[in-house]
């Protein structure tokens, strides 16, 4: 599959690195969205957090440190992923979930299934985490968070990086039209006992 | 006896990685844990039930017999980024 663009939603812990790993993988154009700042609380694991950045868009920042490496087009929505601005994704071929609620999860899984976007997964609570490649039609995230409450995470930098260096892997996967090992496929690391698993889904 | 491995928010919640459990449905099973946990049917209906990697909505949902041997997994998915 030819991946030109891919828009990150979420600029936080996952988007954070997602968006380092992308631009290195060589994605042509990035469009990052997020209406957040950077705040204290983002400091234990977020890789643009600084004191620097305190207040800062995060949308903004990651868009001035790839326009450092010069190599990626990068176009900034400074917003959060609405119903005002869910027509982006007609611009893009593929997206990356990292946001950081249920809610806002279903959301994405919603738009992607009216514009006939895949988006790749990815989520995180303490040592553990998941990411999967959903397709239109596939509606996973429904199935697991249909009866989910949301609660507090806790959240660290080991585990967000781990997984979302699982939701580039999985990416590549498409670029490389190997989409048979991935389908339906959900990927587990639980990083308190070492294990990756592979469920059906 | 069947080994249940939990995963994600049930591990945080319930602190366990691996417990095993005498059941002969996973609707039994369900009710055993919420007893040994000191909790609720809202805290586990969140939770998605896998006996041998087969998700129990392709098999008898809640009414899927359970055998000595039987692994199931209790999985949620994160929502933390």
């Amino acid at each position: 599959m030819k991946i030109n663009s891919v828009m990150v939603i979420g600029c936080g812990g996952l988007g954070g690195f997602v968006i380092e790993e992308l631009a290195r993988l060589g994605i042509k154009h990035l469009v990052l969205v997020d209406g957040d700042d950077f705040a204290k609380s983002n400091m234990n694991r977020q890789l643009e957090s600084g004191l620097d950045t305190l207040g800062e868009k995060k949308a903004i920042v990651y868009k001035h440190r790839l326009e450092r490496k010069g190599e990626t087009k990068v176009t900034a929505v400074p917003e959060f992923f609405s119903e005002q601005n869910a027509s982006l994704l007609d611009s893009v071929d593929v997206v990356m979930d990292c946001v950081d609620t249920a809610k806002a999860r279903l959301f994405i899984e919603k738009k992607c299934e009216e514009h006939g976007k895949i988006f790749v997964h990815g989520g995180l609570e303490g040592s553990f985490g998941q990411a999967c490649v959903c397709f239109p039609g596939d509606k996973t995230l429904s199935k697991f968070y249909a009866n989910y409450t949301e609660q507090p995470h806790t959240t660290n930098a080991f585990t967000v990086a781990t997984v979302a260096s699982l939701q580039v892997a999985l990416l590549s996967k498409l670029i490389l039209d190997e989409t048979e090992e991935i389908k339906n496929k959900l990927v587990m690391v639980d990083l308190d006992s070492f294990t990756i698993d592979v469920i059906k889904v | 006896m069947v080994t249940v491995r939990l995963f994600g928010a049930a591990r945080v919640n319930f602190k366990d990685r691996e417990v095993k459990i005498e059941a002969s449905t996973v609707k039994e099973l369900v009710d055993k844990l919420i007893a040994k946990y000191n909790s609720n049917m809202k805290s586990w209906r969140q939770f998605m039930y896998y006996v041998n990697d087969v998700s129990i909505e392709d098999l008898k949902l809640y009414k899927t017999p359970l055998k000595d041997g039987d692994v199931v997994m209790v999985v949620s998915l994160g929502t933390g980024g």
